[in-house]
């Protein structure tokens, strides 16, 4: 049977316990704003048969680990279509066209101009229209495709500064894994050290996708969900670098800053490229942005400008402007004058044909025609320049040579112009002479600088004899719902563009919100068990204030009763 | 159910924040009156919006060329219909001609027939919008070349020619005439037509005329006598009888200013200029020689008929063989005057056709912005009973939040 020192030492157990959860839960109150802060509830059990009173056995963290993992599963995917989301939506801005201010726009007011030059081809205002409607929409579409090309760019400097971030977390994960497994050792509670390493796994998921491995000590491994690479072995942190990749696809259509691969250093100093196989978290949504919706979408718009080049060229140089140039050196170089133009390094080629001259004299009137027959799989420009010197009906109006920097050039001798017309090959789309609009790639895409300085060298007849006619004006005008490729107008190709990133960024909407209501929901579970509730910790004070009381009583009733027997004690003697 | 404070509050955050993109959104429709944003507010109908877009932009340059094409047409049909008119008088004249029985009366008729061919003349040089109508594609006067369709730029060979017009002789030709170098081409020939003198004669601003007869004199190698009248007339003689003498290539018009020998000469080609509209090509200009001829080169034409008509009246008597002449020229005039109606017929198919056309395109331009309105536009009162809803939400959202954080044990202990 218990005497009164049982008591004492039993109330004295429920004070100590009641003071030990009293902490616990003012811990709880006081981090309830605290990010990564799991719920800790005291472990009370009874002190063993033989004794009266209650055992502090401990702090236990509220948390399931299970739905950590699925959570950090959640995220990767949240993350990865977020990045894409927020890129795209970037991306999305360039080809709104809302209020008439976009390339559409753009590229419809110059075939609108075509049109209006043609009811008046010899109006100066007008075909000064066509060329200011055509820098406009030149200068539209490089400044869209180097905006793109910019936001790659960023693309891959966020890639690098998240690369460095991830780094930075995984040797702090490392520290942590040490430091709990030390606590753990010395039976102390490493409850905050696991909040904090925790939160740390939850935000590298949200950057990369990984898995983790919780050993037997208590540290948790972490590694590359694809392809393994192990980023944290206990209490070591592996490291990911990144280097230039001097064959990556930004320099397939522009010599812009080369972008990163992403490498791994294994234990033994090996570099592994890793870049494939991080797909999921925020980097793995940057590099699909980086790798291949930018990328996709700069090799479209360049298609869409080589297709503006040609097509428009191949108009222009079938006939003749009002006025007429007295010297034409070729846009695009030839890596030498003897290598057959199609083989010589040019941006387009072309297909065997003819082109003739017209030359005229400096009133205007046309002197004489006279027509070269090309193979570009056979001539070179040297080839070229030949046959327009050697031309019978030439008679020396005009004489072509090649520039030492390998450029064809045509000049017609002193009282006289000339006028390239007739090309049925694309021999000066290839070459960049009398072109319109010239450009090896969407970048440098522009309206031939002599087109700038004299509008009327614009074609708008074909007959060399009559330069006032405008068949050329309307057929550059019918442009506008011409198919250019067979099945699609200009107009299409560029709206097919604009629909496919409306589609990627339509489709990341939906995902992003769908995604983000599966985090939510299991946010919600998780912090049902882990989060703070106040009220429920202003509940748990009472009760412990409650049991503290109750046992401080306890002291003071058996303090009465040893009182109670010292006096009767004292009455005896 | 636990409910943490934190999610407690994180997901009130969430719902007000949530609410309140979307009151911006809708008041982004509102202010732009657009429904679609951007092309992931719905893809398809954005790329539809565009090209229907796009379909009115080139409905509206259509609309504009078809009333760029009527303005044209309508001044072609109102100088047919002049045209017609002055071959209905000239017939007359010509009819009176025939039952004329004194020189005097002839004479009369001939200048009556003259002032037609100058009312003729300057209706074949009719413009609109500073833009001629019967030149082919050659349709406006161009650098240094003086390019009316029908312009009196040459002297056509004679014995004696003496201009209509006459400057001061001691003014310049670029003062009198605004006239800047040019040259002229003057050729003599042997009573058998032989050629046997031609000589390119160049003029400056700074000439006058007499400078010019002098140039004449030194480069007509004597057959050719030159002299200026007091009243500033260029009076050109040959000086061999027989031979005759013609001004040919005269790019400044000084003859043409000095008023030529009365033969217009075409300057015009045979193209056109025509205009796209709706998928139809249709010609607003056309060669000035179906109608006008070229007397300088014998095409026929009303311009033509009308000279010889000139020609029988003032150098015929009125004996047997002119009356058979006249009877002639009434023929021709007849035919002139059915052509004429006929290409006046062509030009009215035309402005009905365009007419037709214009309202077409009006209607499908209206289509076409409704089926874009429909697309794209936003409904106001939708979206403004939208905003106010979704404001009332945010609003319910926020006091909702309030008052579940007053909600604590707190208030209580």
């Amino acid at each position: 049977m218990a005497g009164i020192r049982d008591i004492l030492i039993a109330a004295k157990t429920g004070i100590f316990t009641s003071r030990a959860a009293l902490e616990l839960t003012s811990k709880n109150i006081t981090n309830a704003g605290t990010e990564g802060y799991t719920r800790q509830t005291a472990l009370l059990t009874p002190l063993p048969p033989s004794q009266i009173g209650v055992l502090f056995a401990g702090a236990k963290r509220e948390r399931l680990a299970f739905l950590e993992k699925r959570m950090h599963e959640e995220l990767q995917i949240l993350k990865d279509f977020s990045a894409q989301k927020d890129l795209i939506d970037r991306i999305e801005s360039l080809f709104s066209d809302n209020q008439g201010s976009g390339l559409l726009n753009s590229l419809d007011e110059l075939f609108s101009a075509f049109e209006e030059l043609s009811t008046n081809p010899e109006a100066p205002g007008l075909r000064q229209n066509v060329i200011l409607k055509a820098q406009s929409f030149t200068f539209r579409l490089r400044e869209t495709a180097e905006s793109v090309a910019n936001i790659r760019t960023e693309t891959d400097k966020a890639i690098v500064q998240h690369i460095q971030e991830i780094n930075s977390m995984l040797k702090q994960i490392a520290t942590l894994n040490k430091k709990i497994a030390e606590l753990q050792a010395g039976r102390e509670n490493p409850n905050e050290l696991k909040d904090q390493r925790d939160l740390l796994i939850r935000k590298l998921s949200e950057l990369i996708d990984i898995n983790t491995f919780e050993t037997e000590n208590g540290m948790i491994n972490v590694y590359l969900k694809r392809g393994g690479h192990m980023l944290i072995d206990r209490d070591r942190a592996y490291s990911l670098t990144f280097e230039i990749d001097p064959t990556n696809q930004a320099k397939v259509v522009q010599q812009s800053e080369a972008l990163h691969k992403i490498k791994y250093i294994d234990g033994k100093g090996n570099v592994w490229d890793i870049t494939p196989f991080i797909t999921g978290g925020t980097i793995g949504g940057l590099l699909k942005i980086r790798d291949k919706v930018t990328h996709d979408i700069i090799l479209r718009l360049n298609s869409f400008a080589r297709q503006i080049v040609k097509v428009f060229g191949s108009i222009q140089v079938r006939g003749v402007g009002i006025s007429h140039p007295k010297e034409i050196i070729s846009t695009y170089r030839a890596s030498d004058s003897f290598t057959p133009i199609n083989s010589a390094g040019l941006p387009y080629s072309a297909t065997a044909g003819r082109l003739s001259i017209a030359v005229y004299d400096e009133s205007g009137n046309l002197v004489s025609t006279f027509t070269i027959f090309y193979d570009p799989d056979v001539d070179g420009i040297g080839n070229i320049a030949s046959l327009i010197n050697g031309a019978a009906g030439n008679s020396g109006y005009v004489s072509a040579s090649i520039t030492p920097d390998n450029r064809l050039k045509i000049e017609a001798t002193s009282g006289f112009k000339f006028d390239i017309y007739d090309d049925t090959g694309g021999l000066g789309v290839a070459l960049g002479i009398d072109s319109f609009i010239v450009g090896a790639n969407v970048f440098d895409i522009d309206v031939e600088q002599a087109f700038k300085e004299n509008p009327q060298f614009l074609s708008s007849s074909s007959d060399p004899a009559s330069p006032y006619s405008n068949d050329l004006a309307l057929e550059f005008a019918s442009l506008k719902t011409k198919k250019v490729d067979g099945t699609r107008t200009l107009i299409d190709i560029y709206l097919d563009i604009q629909n496919e990133i409306g589609n990627i960024s339509s489709f990341l909407n939906v995902e992003v919100s769908a995604r983000k209501l599966v985090v939510d929901t299991l946010e919600a579970e998780i912090q049902q068990r882990s989060g703070v509730s106040l009220d429920e910790e202003f509940i748990k004070t009472i009760e412990y204030q409650r049991a503290f009381e109750a046992s401080a009583r306890i002291v003071r009733i058996s303090d009465e009763m040893l009182l109670t027997i010292l006096g009767l004690a004292g009455g005896g003697g | 159910m636990r409910v943490p404070t934190r999610f407690l509050f994180e997901t009130r955050k969430d719902s007000i924040i949530r609410n309140q993109t979307e009151v911006f959104k809708i008041q982004q429709q509102i202010s732009s009156g657009l429904k679609l944003l951007k092309p992931s507010d719905a893809p398809g109908e954005f790329t539809l919006a565009k090209r229907i877009q796009v379909d009115i932009s080139k409905l509206s340059r259509d609309l504009s060329d078809v009333n760029s094409a009527l303005t044209f047409l309508r001044g072609k049909e109102e100088a047919l219909s002049k045209v017609s008119d002055i071959l209905a008088k000239a017939k007359l004249h010509a009819e009176r001609g025939v039952d004329a029985d004194s020189t005097e009366e002839m004479s009369s008729l001939a200048s009556a027939v003259e002032e037609l061919f100058s009312e003729a003349v300057e209706i074949a040089n009719t413009s609109v919008a500073g833009r001629y109508i019967f030149g082919g594609s050659k349709i406006v006067p161009t650098g240094t070349s003086y390019k009316k369709p029908y312009d009196d730029a040459e002297l056509d060979r004679t014995e004696n020619w003496t201009s209509p017009k006459g400057i001061n002789p001691n003014t310049t030709l670029g003062d009198a005439l605004k006239i800047k170098e040019g040259r002229f081409l003057l050729s003599v020939f042997d009573p058998n037509g032989n050629l046997i003198l031609s000589a390119n004669i160049s003029y400056t601003d700074s000439d006058t005329i007499v400078t010019v007869a002098n140039k004449i004199n030194t480069s007509g190698g004597g057959f050719v006598l030159a002299s200026v009248s007091p009243n500033g007339k260029l009076q050109l003689s040959s000086s061999t009888p027989g031979f005759t003498f013609s001004i040919t290539d005269d790019n400044m018009g000084l003859i043409s200013e000095l008023g030529g020998d009365g033969l217009p000469e075409y300057h015009g080609d045979s193209l056109s200029l025509s205009v796209e509209v709706y998928n139809s090509i249709i010609d607003i200009t056309s060669d000035g020689r179906k109608i006008f001829g070229d007397p300088t080169k014998k095409v026929k034409g009303t311009l033509t008929i009308l000279r010889d008509l000139i020609d029988i009246l003032r150098f015929r008597n009125h004996e047997g063989s002119t009356r058979e002449l006249l009877r002639s020229a009434v023929l021709q005039i007849e035919e002139a005057y059915e052509l004429v109606n006929s290409e006046r017929a062509k030009v009215g198919e035309k402005i009905a056709f365009l007419e037709r056309r214009e309202d077409l395109l009006n209607y499908l331009k209206t289509q076409q912005s409704i089926r874009k309105s429909n697309i794209e536009d936003l409904d106001m009162a939708e979206a403004s009973a939208n905003l106010t809803l979704k404001e009332s939400i945010t609003q319910a959202s926020m006091i909702a939040a309030v008052r579940a954080f007053e909600l604590t044990i707190l208030r209580f202990i």
